[in-house]
C-alpha cells in the first residue's frame, strides 16, 4: 500500500514536471515585444514607464534567458514555494489565489452537494423503471442539461430572475448600497450566489444522472442481483443495499476527480455573474499576460488534478474490496 | 383488429425481412400484453387469489401447462410452451435438454426471476406446497411456548437488558411465557402447510416463497455472489430475513454451521472473506450453503457444476446428494449432462424447444428411451465401449423460436418420421404409470394394438 | 376505434384476453428471414424516437446554415445604412414662478446613420445587432463556422486518438508506457487556461505582423491546439479495446496466418473499435460545439464580423442588450442547444443500437 502510494507520488511529480514544462514553453512562446508592451501597460498605471523596471522584471521571471535556463530558475524558486508576484495585482500569486478562492470554492462545493443529492436518486429511479415514462422524462431532461451552454443558460437565468423579475441581484457578490456585517453579510452573499449555483447545478446534474443510470442498469442485470432476489430479499433491499452499494463504486471514485473543479473556479459562470472568484481573476490575468500568475494558477490546477487522480485510485481501493493497490 | 389483418396479409407472401411497420405493430401489441401482465404482477391481491390445492398430495411442486414468453421486437419467443411436470416430495427430478430448450426459463418462472417487462409468465400454474409460519390476524407469526410435563405453559420472570427482573405496577416481577427454541437456538413458531399458485402470486408476496421455501443454486458461482459484501454478510442476510427474531449471533452461528455442512474446512476464515478471495468450487459451496440456510423444501440447481472442473464437479454433486437426504427436501436439477442425471435423479424430464417431450423414472428414460430425440441424446453421449470412431449427432437445428411450426418441433431432424408427423403437435402418450412421451409413433402403437 | 374504447373500459382480465388474441395473431407469422447485424443496428437506431428527433434537429440545422443563405440573400457583414430614429427621454427640472421645483420628460430625437438594434421586422426577421448587421444572416454564417470547426476538431482528435492508442495498445511495452504517460500529462493540463494562453500567443504573433494569425483564423488555431491536447481520451479508449481484443482467438488466428502488423491493426482491430468510436465521436461533437462557443463567448473567437454563435451571445454581456434585446443573443443560444442536443440524441441512439446487451 505504502509502496504503491510512493510509486504513484513519484509518477505524479513526473506528470507535474511535464505539465509545468508545457505551460512554461507556451508562455515563453509569447513574443517578447508583446510581453514588454503588456508589461508596460500594466505597470504604468500612473507611474512613468521605465525600461529598467521592465528589465528588472524580465530578469526576475527569467525571461531574459533562454527557455531551458528560465525553466530551471522558475523551478528552483518553486521549490522554495516562491510563485512570484502577480504583474496585474501587484501582490504575491499565492495571496491572489488565497483571496479569491473562497467564493469559487463555496459555489462549487454547494453545487456539487446538490448535484449528487438530486442526480443520484433520479438516476436510480430511471434505472429501476427502465423504458417507463419516468425513464424517458429523466433521459430527455438529462440530455437537455448536458446540451445547455453555460454562458447562455446563465445569461437566461440572470435575465429572467435578476433583471425581469428582480428577485435576485444580477451580479457581484456584495451589495455596495448596504452596510452589512457578520451573519447578515453572509446571508446577503448567499443571496447573490443563488443563481450562479443554480446554473452550475442544473448544468451538472445531467451527466451525473446519466452515469448513475448506466451503472445502476449494469449492476441490476448482474448475476448477484438475481441471487439476492432468489434469496427472498424485498425489492427495496435488493436495490438500495445490494445494487446501490455496487453503483456507488464509480460514483465515489468520480468524487475525487471533482477536486480540481472545486478550487479552480468556473471561468464562464464567474464571467456571466461578475463574481470575484479565482476563475474570473485568472481570466483577467491571462488576457494581459500576467506570467507569474498564469504559471502559478495553472500549476495549482495541475497539482489538484494529480492529487485528484491519486485520490480516485485510493478511494477505489476503499470502496471496492476487489481492488488491491500493488 | 384491422391492423393485424394487414400484418397477416404481408406475411403470407414470400420470405422477407420484418418491415419497420411490422416491427412497430409487434412492439405495439407486445407493449399492450406486457403492460397488462406487469400490472397483474404488481397488483395487490388477497391471499385467497393464489391459494389452491395440489392435484396429488405426494407432490411438492406441480407445474401445469406453463407458458413463459419473451416479448421481443422480432416477435413473441415462446421459451416455455405448455410445460407440465411434477416434483414428488423427497425426489430429485432432472431436467435435460440442449441449450435454449427452456430448462432455465422454467426454473426462473418457478422463482419468478424472469427479467421483466420482456419475460413474462403468460399462462399456466405452478402449484407449490409451502410450509410456513402460521400467522395471526395481524400477520404476526404465532409462537410455540414451552410446556411443563403436565401440559401447562411455562412462565418465567421477564428480564430487562441488564438481566434484572422487570417489576410490574403491582410490585411483583412480570411473568411471561417462555418460547420454545430448537437445537440451534432459533425461536419456534407454529407452522402450517399451504398450497400457493406461484404463477398467480403478486411480486409483493413472492418473498414468502423465495429463499425460504424454494432456493436456487446458479450456474455461475464466479459472478453470483455480490463482490462488495463478505460471505458472512451475504449468508447472515438469508437467516435474518427468514427467521423472525433472529439476532446477530444466532445468524452467525447458523451461517458457520451451514459453511461447515457444505464441507468448508475453515468456516471462520471463509465467513470473513470476500467472494473474489475464494475459488470457483468454494464459491459454489457457499452458494449451496446459502441455498440451504433456511431448510428449503425445494432446491433448484441450475447447472450447478457446468462452470466447475471435473473433480470439483464430483464433490459438489456428492454434497448435493448428501444434503438432500439430510434436509429431506426435493431437488430440481437442471443440466444438459446425462451422466449427472443418471447419477443423481429419480425422475427425468426431457425438454425440447420449450416443451416436455418425454418424462419418466431414470431407469425408464435410460433403458427404454422412446422419443427419437431422447434416443439421439443418449447416442450422442461419448462412451468407451462404442465401436464407431465418430460421435453421433442429431442433424439440423432447433426451429426459429419466433415462429414455431404447427407440427412436431422435432420433425425436421427426426429419422423416424411418419406421415402423421405433418399433422398437429402430438399429445402426451402414457406408456407406463410413470412414463410419458409426446410422439406420434407411440400413439399409433396405442391405437393399433 | 371501437376497439380502443372497449379496451379502455375493459377490466384487467378482459384486457389480458384481448392481448392474448393479439399475441396469437402476431405469433402466427411464418417464413421470416433474419436480419444482418448492420440492418439490426439501423433498425434499432430508427426505432428510437429520440434518435430520429436528433437526426431531424441536426439535418435541419445543416440545411439552415448551408442552404439558408441561398434563399435568404443578406450579407452577414453588411451594415444596414437605412438609418434609424432613436428616441431617448430625459427628466428636466425647472423652477416655476412660485419657486417650486417642477419637472417634465423631454424626448430627444436622434438620427442615426446605421439601423442598429432594430426590432424584428419583415426586412430583418430577427432584427439587427448593435452594429446594424442582420442577425439572421449572421446566425447562418455563424453556424457554418461553428459546425465546420467542430467537425474538423472531432475528426482530428479521433484520428490522433486512433493512431496513438492503436500504437500503444498494439506494441505495448516501452512505447505503450511513454504514450500513456503523455496521456497522463495531457489529462492534467487545465484546458481552458491553456487555450487562453495560446490565445494570447496568437494575439502576440499577429501583432508581430504574421497574417496567418489574423483575427478570422484565431478560432481555427485555437481549436487546432485543442485537438492536440484532447486526444488522450480517445487514445485510452482505443488502447483499452485493442488490449482486450488482442487476447481474442481471431487475433491469434490472424497471427497464425502471418498477416503484417499494419494489416492486423487496421483491418482487424480498428473495425472492432469503430462502433464505440463512432458513438464517442458523435457525443464529442456536441461538446466541441460547446467548447468552441465558450471560447468565442470569452472573446477568444472570431471578431464580430466573422462571428460564430458563441461570439453573438457575447453581446449579452452588455446589460442593456441582455435585458432588452433577446432577439440578438437568444437565437444563437437556441441554435447551440439544438446542435448539441441533436448530436447527443444521435450519439445516445447509436450507443443503444450498437450495444448488444440492449437488444430486445
Amino acid at each position: 500500500m505504502l509502496k504503491y502510494i510512493i510509486k504513484r507520488l513519484a509518477l505524479s511529480i513526473l506528470i507535474l514536471l511535464g505539465v509545468s514544462l508545457i505551460i512554461y514553453v507556451l508562455i515563453r512562446c509569447m513574443p517578447v515585444d508583446f510581453v514588454t508592451q503588456k508589461l508596460s501597460s500594466i505597470t504604468t498605471t500612473g507611474a512613468e514607464t521605465s525600461q529598467e523596471l521592465i528589465d528588472a522584471m524580465m530578469k526576475t521571471y527569467g525571461l531574459d534567458t533562454n527557455i531551458f535556463e528560465g525553466y530551471v530558475s522558475w523551478l528552483g524558486k518553486l521549490l522554495r514555494f516562491d510563485f512570484g508576484e502577480s504583474f496585474k495585482y501587484g501582490i504575491p500569486v499565492i495571496d491572489v489565489i488565497k483571496d479569491h478562492m473562497g467564493v469559487s470554492f463555496a459555489v462549487a462545493l454547494i453545487a456539487t452537494i446538490f448535484e449528487f443529492l438530486i442526480a443520484i436518486p433520479l438516476g436510480v429511479t430511471a434505472a429501476t423503471h427502465q423504458y417507463s415514462i419516468r425513464d424517458y422524462i429523466v433521459t430527455v431532461l438529462v440530455m437537455i442539461g448536458i446540451s445547455l451552454p453555460s454562458f447562455f443558460f446563465g445569461q437566461l437565468l440572470k435575465n429572467i430572475f435578476a433583471i425581469q423579475l428582480e428577485w435576485f441581484p444580477a451580479s457581484g457578490l456584495i451589495d455596495a448600497s448596504k452596510d452589512l456585517s457578520g451573519f447578515a453579510l453572509l446571508l446577503d452573499q448567499m443571496w447573490h450566489l443563488f443563481i450562479p449555483i443554480l446554473t452550475v447545478v442544473i448544468l451538472s446534474i445531467g451527466g451525473r444522472m446519466r452515469m448513475t443510470r448506466t451503472n445502476m442498469l449494469e449492476v441490476l442485470n448482474s448475476d448477484y442481483i438475481r441471487t439476492a432476489r432468489a434469496k427472498g430479499l424485498k425489492e427495496k433491499v435488493v436495490i438500495y443495499k445490494h445494487a446501490f452499494r455496487n453503483t456507488m463504486i464509480p460514483l465515489v471514485t468520480s468524487l475525487a476527480g471533482l477536486l480540481p473543479g472545486l478550487f479552480s473556479g468556473a471561468i464562464i459562470t464567474e464571467q456571466v455573474f461578475g463574481l470575484p472568484g479565482i476563475g474570473n481573476k485568472a481570466f483577467e490575468a491571462m488576457l494581459v499576460a500576467d506570467i507569474p500568475f498564469i504559471m502559478g494558477y495553472n500549476m495549482f490546477l495541475a497539482l489538484l488534478s494529480v492529487i485528484g487522480v491519486l485520490l480516485a485510485d485510493l478511494m477505489y481501493a476503499v470502496v471496492d474490496p476487489r481492488v488491491k493497490l500493488e | 383488429m384491422s391492423q393485424n389483418n394487414e400484418v397477416k396479409a404481408t406475411k403470407s407472401s414470400e420470405k422477407h425481412y420484418l418491415t419497420n411497420k411490422e416491427i412497430r405493430e409487434i412492439a405495439k401489441a407486445n407493449a399492450k400484453v406486457m403492460k397488462a401482465l406487469e400490472k397483474k404482477k404488481y397488483r395487490k391481491a388477497d391471499e385467497s387469489e393464489f391459494v389452491t390445492e395440489m392435484k396429488d398430495n405426494r407432490n411438492i411442486l406441480e407445474i401445469d401447462n406453463l407458458h413463459t414468453y419473451f416479448f421481443t421486437d422480432q416477435g413473441v419467443v415462446k421459451a416455455v410452451n405448455g410445460v407440465s411436470f411434477n416434483i414428488p416430495k423427497g425426489a430429485t427430478v432432472g431436467i435435460v435438454g440442449e441449450s435454449g430448450c427452456g430448462k432455465s426459463v422454467t426454473s426462473m418462472s418457478v422463482m419468478r426471476l424472469l427479467q421483466g417487462p420482456q419475460g413474462q409468465i403468460y399462462s399456466g400454474s405452478i402449484r407449490f406446497k409451502s410450509y410456513d409460519f402460521k400467522r395471526d390476524e395481524h400477520g404476526n407469526p404465532i409462537p410455540v411456548f414451552k410446556r411443563k410435563p403436565n401440559g401447562k405453559i411455562l412462565f418465567e420472570n421477564q428480564k430487562d437488558k441488564d438481566g434484572n427482573d422487570v417489576i410490574g405496577k403491582d410490585g411483583k416481577p412480570v411473568r411471561v411465557p417462555v418460547q420454545e427454541t430448537n437445537e440451534s437456538g432459533v425461536l419456534v413458531y407454529e407452522m402450517e402447510e399451504k398450497v400457493f399458485d406461484i404463477a398467480e402470486m403478486p411480486m409483493s408476496e413472492i418473498h414468502r416463497i423465495r429463499g425460504r421455501q424454494i432456493s436456487m443454486i446458479f450456474q455461475e458461482p464466479m459472478t453470483s455472489l455480490n463482490p462488495v459484501f463478505t460471505i458472512g454478510d451475504q449468508l447472515d442476510e438469508v437467516v435474518f430475513i427468514h427467521t423472525p427474531g433472529a439476532t446477530k449471533e444466532m445468524a452467525k452461528r447458523r451461517s458457520l454451521e451451514m459453511l461447515e455442512l457444505v464441507g468448508i474446512a475453515a468456516p471462520e476464515r471463509v465467513y470473513n472473506s470476500f467472494p473474489h478471495e475464494l475459488s470457483g468450487g468454494m464459491r459454489q459451496r457457499v452458494m449451496i450453503s446459502m441455498a440451504l440456510a433456511c431448510d428449503p423444501r425445494l432446491i433448484i440447481a441450475d447447472e450447478p457444476t457446468t462452470a466447475l472442473d471435473v473433480t470439483i464437479q464430483a464433490q459438489i454433486l456428492d454434497l448435493l446428494r448428501d444434503l438432500k437426504q439430510r434436509i429431506d427436501g426435493s431437488i430440481m436439477l437442471i443440466t444438459h449432462d446425462l451422466g449427472i442425471i443418471a447419477e443423481m435423479a429419480d425422475y427425468v424430464v426431457v425438454m425440447y424447444a420449450g416443451r416436455v417431450i418425454e418424462q419418466g423414472t431414470v431407469s425408464e428414460i435410460f433403458h427404454n428411451p422412446l422419443h427419437p430425440y431422447t434416443i439421439g441424446l443418449q447416442k450422442s453421449k461419448p462412451t468407451m465401449d462404442s465401436d464407431s470412431d465418430t460421435l453421433f449427432n442429431i442433424p439440423g437445428n432447433v426451429p426459429n423460436p419466433v415462429n414455431m411450426p404447427k407440427h412436431c418441433f422435432f420433425k425436421e431432424r427426426c429419422s423416424k418420421c411418419i406421415g402423421q408427423c405433418s399433422g398437429d403437435y402430438p399429445g402426451m402418450v402414457q406408456v407406463s404409470p410413470t412414463h410419458y412421451v409426446a410422439c406420434h409413433l407411440y400413439r399409433e402403437e396405442e391405437t393399433n394394438g | 376505434m371501437e376497439n380502443k374504447e372497449l379496451n379502455l373500459e375493459a377490466t384487467e382480465n378482459e384486457e389480458v384476453a384481448v392481448a392474448e388474441k393479439i399475441v396469437e395473431e402476431v405469433s402466427h407469422e411464418q417464413s421470416l428471414k433474419l436480419m444482418s447485424p448492420m440492418q439490426m443496428v439501423i433498425r434499432r437506431f430508427f426505432r428510437s424516437k429520440l434518435s430520429i428527433i436528433g437526426l431531424i434537429m441536426v439535418v435541419s440545422l445543416f440545411l439552415f446554415c448551408w442552404v439558408g443563405p441561398l434563399v435568404y440573400r443578406v450579407s452577414p457583414t453588411e451594415i444596414d445604412k437605412d438609418g434609424k430614429t432613436e428616441y431617448t427621454t430625459k427628466w428636466v427640472e425647472y423652477q416655476d414662478e412660485d419657486g417650486n421645483v417642477q419637472g417634465f420628460y423631454q424626448i430627444i430625437e436622434t438620427q442615426l446613420t446605421d439601423n442598429m438594434l432594430s426590432e424584428p421586422s419583415a426586412k430583418h426577421p430577427l432584427g439587427t445587432d448593435k452594429t446594424g448587421k442582420d442577425v439572421l444572416a449572421r446566425l447562418m454564417n455563424g453556424g457554418k463556422i461553428s459546425l465546420t470547426i467542430s467537425f474538423m476538431a472531432v475528426f482530428i482528435v479521433t484520428f490522433l486518438g486512433i493512431i496513438f492508442g492503436g500504437i500503444a495498445g498494439y506494441f505495448g511495452g516501452v512505447i505503450d508506457n511513454v504514450i500513456m504517460r503523455i496521456c497522463d500529462i495531457l489529462m492534467c493540463l487545465p484546458g481552458f487556461p491553456i487555450l487562453l494562453i495560446v490565445g494570447t500567443i496568437i494575439d502576440g504573433l499577429r501583432e508581430g505582423g504574421m497574417s496567418m494569425f489574423d483575427y478570422q483564423y484565431k478560432i481555427y488555431w485555437l481549436m487546432g491546439f485543442l485537438t492536440l491536447i484532447s486526444w488522450s481520451g480517445t487514445a485510452r479508449l482505443v488502447r483499452g479495446q485493442i488490449l482486450s481484443l488482442r487476447e481474442q482467438e481471431y487475433m491469434v488466428a490472424a497471427e497464425a496466418m502471418g498477416y503484417s502488423t499494419g494489416r492486423k491493426i487496421f483491418k482487424h482491430l480498428v473495425p472492432n473499435v469503430m462502433p464505440q468510436l463512432i458513438v464517442s465521436m458523435t457525443l464529442s461533437l456536441g461538446s466541441m460545439i460547446l467548447y468552441e462557443a465558450s471560447l468565442s463567448y470569452l472573446g477568444l473567437g472570431a471578431p464580430e464580423q466573422y462571428a460564430a454563435w458563441g461570439t453573438m451571445i457575447n453581446a449579452a454581456k452588455d446589460p442593456d442588450i441582455l435585458s432588452n434585446y433577446f432577439n440578438v443573443w437568444g437565437p444563437p443560444g437556441i441554435c447551440i442547444i439544438i446542435a448539441v442536443l441533436g448530436f447527443n440524441f444521435i450519439g445516445d441512439g447509436l450507443r443503444d443500437a450498437l450495444d448488444p446487451k440492449m437488444r430486445r
